[in-house]
């Protein structure tokens, strides 16, 4: 049977009492009613215990109503929906709702930590910096108890099944916080016809109206709330989100909101995306956050029953909860009063209002003194009596300051100690911008600082605390930041309502209430609860000489908790501030950083995952691929085949048999993903001159030259064709990684050095696609399905380019070879791609022609000593290097970029790593790639390396393995025999041979 | 060779896909066109004769507005940069078109690159519409700031895509070859809960 809602009211709140709400916590089977949260429904339930705390492992209640809670922090939902680190007090209750505290490990119940609180005075400030990281090497360990046992949730092991989405916005006016100010601000922008965006973390608007009686004008504050909010609904030009937090505030007013859409519904019915990140771009912003109650600090005060009286007051006014029956009152302002008088409105008992003010008077005081409230001014609450429950509060007499306790304790018999320090503006948001939030005395606490955004900050989010002041901010800065935005003339038509608001009395700045005994020996008298971080902590950290807030945050760990510290931040900032003997302005305060609260992964990654994770660029000939069980290369973001294993065949043999079918017989590559660009105008060929090493000015059209590409630093950047198409155009070929870039730097040059060139570049990558013809029956292949050209070889030579029509499809084919065979690269627009692929496999029956992928073109064109970019390439290469010092045009009478970095005293040097070929003594054996080099490997380490290997292969053709490897000084050493030691130990003995393995003539190519 | 050459628009395979909602009206149509004849023209529009040729060619006027298109009952030209437009026409009737512009851009500094295997052009149409563009590009597509006659060139999930307001309110989406694939399935995959489909 479930619990009794022992503390449920028998009217009132925002619930809805037709609806009963099944639930579990921490296995326990719970009532509560629709609109309830799960801390309200904790509390109805009168459960006082919902965690342990992360160092002691004192038991903790409920403290807050909001975000700002430290203690009640969840993980909802099992397996691969879970969520961890969810404050109850924001999570929606729905039927079937599973719970559990994530503080407390093995149970809430029996603690493991809890017996380290027994040695509580042996964990000081920076003790686990102190402790735990000592020795090193025992740190993992320490880290996964610590983790476990502190309770910093689960996150899921499977794969989340839900979807998370994204929508980017650009608008007007962004309005963050419907609270009355808010909605007065989002009201008014409204009006101009500005796109306004409203959001609230909450999942309705309405912000403290929700949880305090109030009249405007001649309304309630809840039928304004309404109006309001069915005016704004009404409008095209707003976008009102509730359940969103703006968890953060980024450059060029640009801010991120995560819609919680379906996780307060029942699992079995949610539909479409769990969450939405809202991507927004604001012409201006209104924070217009609100403010935070700031809790006393006393010793004992994290009993559970130690609440801020306004979430009392927000429990009993929207939820109908009255979390206890005997209240005390602890505050040193006017407005906690109105906690007083909503307990004793629910017919619950008041012991008394403890005030530290030496003569509290105000409206609301004279109001509970009217009430019958015992008003004990000149006290403080020093002290809590009680273990898992509030039993009593321990109040004696203060000094005028707050500062000193003057006189005996007296003991007041309660089950809840309701309290309030007064309140802390939300800077968070604004503080994220940069803006350095400023002490203000009067208000008792940071204002928003100047900003650097387009933004600015209402309502008691810059202290204004009255309901009327919150109104007429929002209204003339919602109109204003509408007219800034270009929308309207920036007058408010706000018409302040008709009410009296008698102004309160001034609060008292009281931070830390003393106790008998000073700070040191007192009980412990918490300011971070979520880290338990006490008063004497940040005192002894000032003691150590820590004097930086920013420091003593990190030493103490105060605010680094998930709740950054919304509750404890103010008061260890004023307590350590009076250590230093400073004014808190000159303390200063830490800043905030996104996310507000914790937003979960998914919510970041949207549909970005899985095969939409990254875009994968596929030639028109994939799908053929594809049906013939291509396995593939990653080339950029290009899917090339890599190799087309037959039934049963390892990578090695399929990559032999390819290998082979190409030398001795015919082969066909899908070339399509070179980087291809169509260079026109009648500075072409100087442009491509300037580019190149090599020389293009004296190019016929119908011939094509390779070339090689370096940056300014002499160093190889890509190579590639390039052919002449007419006078004045060029097609020039890229690598497949490097055609992106490629195309960016030749717009670099020209627009920024060569402006004067006429030349325009067109990426004209996708429109080719390519398939290459290689072998010695490429020539009989291609005849089958092109006979509008002479292909004999004394027509149709080596690097030749020639138009034609190719199985009935208008073609360039190009004769370069990057095998070392007779090979056509055949051309056609990539519509006629998958045709020109099926024609050239139908036309190559006969020859056996075998389609191959990346693997067997690396494996070709290493017996060839053909360079890849980016393999045998680093980035710290030369030609020279290379041993391609033939392709520098060192005589062209215009310089080309890179050149005069090839005559730097280290691009000549001695010794440098040169491309060389290497052969293993064993010709089994496969050089690993990447594996350095020596000259002796016996000798001690650290080992004198002389380079390393580029490129290595076994080759089918050659009946051993090859490599290519940088070696220093390489091209003067070969016939020298250079070592590999291994990883395993072993140690692999090869030659260094010419970098050229196969027909170094180069005959094959020829013919 | 007596076979008609087969031809393959960039996205064949996936034309009559859809997702969520199978009614008579999903939430988004894509429509994508049959082979079209894409010329991709750089010229300086500054140049009288410059856009004269353009004219007299394609009897269209040269958009030289920054993020504008022109668009006639078969062709559009798009704005790409203060150089470099994209004119997008139907291949019948167009045959000579390449080399018509050719000609007449003879004596100017302009090129003319036919790029009509490089890209495909899909229409987007339905009520969806609007907020499939907010989930896929971070551009601003509110009815404030993208009219009838507005291209922009964006990111478009994690790839490019050049995006244009049409006349009729729907919106040419013109995407590389190699990265069309991934745009059709992103929106079949982002306007899936509204229902979508992909014409045949």
């Amino acid at each position: 049977m479930p619990a009794l809602e022992v503390n449920r009211l028998a009217t009132g709140g925002l619930i809805d009492r037709q609806q009963r709400v099944n639930f579990t916590f921490n296995g326990r089977s719970l009532q509560g009613y629709h609109g309830d949260t799960l801390a309200s429904a904790l509390l109805a339930n009168g459960i006082k215990v919902v965690g342990r705390s992360f160092k002691y492992g004192r038991p903790r209640g409920v403290v807050g109503h909001g975000s700002e809670e430290p203690n009640a922090i969840v993980q909802v939902g099992s397996g691969a929906e879970t969520i961890p680190n969810l404050r109850a007090t924001q999570v929606e209750i729905y039927e079937g709702l599973e719970a559990a505290s994530v503080g407390g490990w093995p149970s809430v119940d029996f603690d493991l930590m809890s017996i380290v609180g027994w040695f509580g005075r042996l964990m000081p400030p920076g003790f686990y910096y102190k402790t735990f990281m000592w020795p090193a090497r025992f740190w993992m360990t320490y880290e996964h108890i610590i983790r476990k046992a502190a309770g910093l949730g689960r996150a899921p092991q499977e794969r989340d099944p839900d979807l998370y989405d994204r929508l980017n916005h650009h608008c007007d006016v962004l309005v963050v916080g419907a609270g009355p100010a808010g909605l007065s601000a989002a009201l008014e922008a409204s009006r101009t016809g500005a796109r306004v965006i409203l959001a609230d973390e909450q999942q309705q608007l309405g912000g403290s109206l929700l949880s305090t009686h109030s009249s405007i004008g001649a309304q309630s504050g809840g039928q304004w709330l309404q109006e309001t909010c069915e005016q704004l609904a009404s409008c095209d030009n707003v976008t009102l989100l509730p359940r969103s937090t703006v968890f953060g505030y980024y450059d060029h007013n640009f801010l991120g909101i995560v819609e919680r859409r379906t996780d307060h519904q029942v699992p079995s019915q949610r539909s479409g995306a769990r969450q939405r990140l809202h991507r927004v771009r604001a012409r201006q912003v209104i924070l217009a956050t609100g403010a935070i109650e700031r809790p006393l600090v006393f010793a004992h005060n994290d009993v559970p029953g130690v609440m801020l009286a306004s979430s009392v007051s927000t429990y009993i006014n929207r939820y109908g909860v009255a979390p206890g029956t005997e209240l005390v009152l602890f505050t040193a302002n006017d407005s906690a009063y109105q906690c007083a008088l909503d307990w004793h409105g629910a017919g619950r008992s008041v012991v008394a209002v403890v005030d530290s003010r030496a003569a509290p008077d105000g409206p609301l005081v004279k109001a509970c003194r009217r009430a019958g409230i015992t008003v004990i001014a000149a006290h403080g609450v020093i002290d809590v009596k009680g273990g898992n429950a509030v039993r009593a509060a321990l109040v004696a007499p203060l000094n005028e300051e707050g500062s000193a306790v003057i006189g005996s304790a007296r003991q007041l018999d309660c089950d809840l100690i309701a309290c309030s320090g007064g309140w802390s503006p939300v800077v968070h948001l604004s503080s994220q911008t940069g803006a350095k939030p400023l002490w203000d005395k009067e208000v008792i606490g940071f204002l928003p600082g100047d900003s650097w955004q387009a933004e600015c900050s209402v309502g008691a989010a810059v202290g204004s605390y009255t309901l009327l002041a919150c109104l007429a901010e929002g209204a003339s800065a919602g109109a204003a930041a509408a007219a800034r935005a270009g929308h309207g003339n920036g007058e408010s038509m706000f018409v302040a309502p008709n009410t009296q608001e008698q102004p309160e009395h001034p609060a008292q700045a009281l931070f830390l209430v003393p106790h008998t005994r000073g700070t040191s020996r007192a009980p412990k008298q918490f300011v971070d609860f979520q880290l338990d971080v006490t008063a004497a902590a940040i005192e002894l950290a000032a003691r150590e000489g820590y004097q930086s807030v920013e420091h003593v945050k990190r030493y103490t760990a105060m605010g680094f908790g998930t709740d950054q510290g919304k509750l404890g931040n103010i008061n260890g900032v004023a307590i350590l501030a009076q250590t230093l003997g400073q004014d808190i302005a000159d303390t200063g305060t830490t800043m905030f950083r996104p996310c507000y609260t914790p937003t979960t992964f998914g919510a970041l990654a949207g549909r970005d995952v899985v095969d939409l994770f990254d875009p994968e660029r596929y030639t028109a000939m994939h799908r053929w691929h594809l049906e013939h069980n291509a396995q593939w290369e990653n080339v950029g973001q290009w899917k090339r085949p890599r190799y087309f294993p037959n039934a049963g065949e390892s990578m090695q043999e399929a990559v032999d048999r390819e290998c082979l079918a190409v030398r001795n017989s015919v082969g066909l590559l899908d070339a399509s993903t070179l980087g291809k660009i169509d260079i026109q105008g009648s500075d072409a060929a100087e442009f491509l001159t300037r580019i190149y090493t090599n020389s293009y000015l004296k190019l016929a059209p119908g011939r094509c030259r390779y070339g090689l590409m370096l940056k300014e630093d002499g160093m190889i950047f890509d190579d590639g064709v390039t052919a002449c198409i007419d006078e004045n155009r060029y097609l020039m070929h890229t690598t497949t990684g490097g055609a992106a870039g490629v195309l960016a730097w030749l717009e670099l040059w020209h627009q920024t050095e060569w402006p004067e060139l006429d030349v325009y570049f067109t990426s004209v990558t996708d429109h080719w696609s390519t398939a290459t013809i290689s072998g010695p029956n490429a020539r009989n292949v291609l005849a089958k399905v092109c006979d509008d050209i002479d292909l004999a070889a004394d027509q149709f030579k080596f690097l030749d380019w020639r138009e034609a029509t190719v199985a009935g499809v208008k073609a360039r084919i190009f004769r370069i070879s990057f095998t070392g065979e007779l090979t056509y690269e055949v051309n056609v627009p990539s519509h006629y791609g998958r045709h020109l692929w099926e024609a050239l496999i139908a036309a190559g029956e006969e020859f056996t022609i075998t389609p191959y992928g990346t693997e067997t073109m690396h494996v070709l064109r290493a017996e060839k000593g053909f360079i890849i970019v980016g393999q045998d390439t680093d980035g710290s290469m030369t030609p020279q290097d290379m041993d391609m010092d033939w392709i520098v045009g060192h005589k062209k009478s215009f310089s080309f970029v890179g050149k005069r970095s090839l005559s730097r005293s280290d691009s000549v040097r001695e010794g440098r790593k040169q491309l060389v070929g290497l052969k293993t003594r064993d010709p089994q054996r496969v050089l690993p790639e990447g594996s350095q080099l020596v000259n002796d490997p016996n000798q001690p380490l650290p080992m004198s390396m002389q380079g390393h290997v580029t490129s290595s292969y076994f080759s089918a053709c050659l009946g051993h393995s090859i490599a290519l490897a940088v070696v220093k000084g390489g091209l003067s050493r070969k016939g020298e025999v250079i070592y590999s030691p291994q990883a395993d130990g072993s140690v692999i003995e090869a030659e260094i041979v010419d970098s050229v393995f196969y027909d170094a003539e180069g005959e094959r190519q020829h013919v | 060779m007596s076979e008609t050459p087969r031809l393959e628009t960039a996205l064949h395979y996936l034309r009559g896909s859809q997702r969520g909602a199978s009614d008579e009206s999903p939430g988004l149509t894509v429509v994508e066109s049959a082979l079209c004849r894409h010329l991709s023209i750089r010229g300086r529009a500054e140049s009288p004769g410059f856009a004269d040729a353009i004219r007299s060619v394609t009897g269209m006027t040269l958009p030289t507005s920054p993020l504008s298109c022109e668009s006639s009952a078969n062709a559009h030209i798009f704005w790409q940069g203060p150089s470099e437009w994209m004119l997008v026409v139907e291949q019948q009737g167009s045959e000579t078109m390449e080399s018509d512009l050719c000609k007449a851009l003879a004596g100017e500094q302009a090129a003319v690159v036919d790029v009509s295997g490089g890209q495909t052009l899909l229409t987007l149409s339905g009520p969806a519409l609007a907020e499939v563009l907010q989930k896929s590009s971070p551009y601003d597509f509110h009815s404030s700031n993208f009219l009838p006659g507005k291209c922009v060139q964006t990111t478009f999930g994690k790839a490019g895509a050049l995006v244009a307001q049409l006349e009729d309110h729907s919106v040419a989406l013109l995407v590389r070859r190699s990265f069309s694939d991934y745009i059709g399935r992103w929106l079949l995959d982002a306007a899936a809960e509204y229902g979508v489909q992909i014409s045949r």
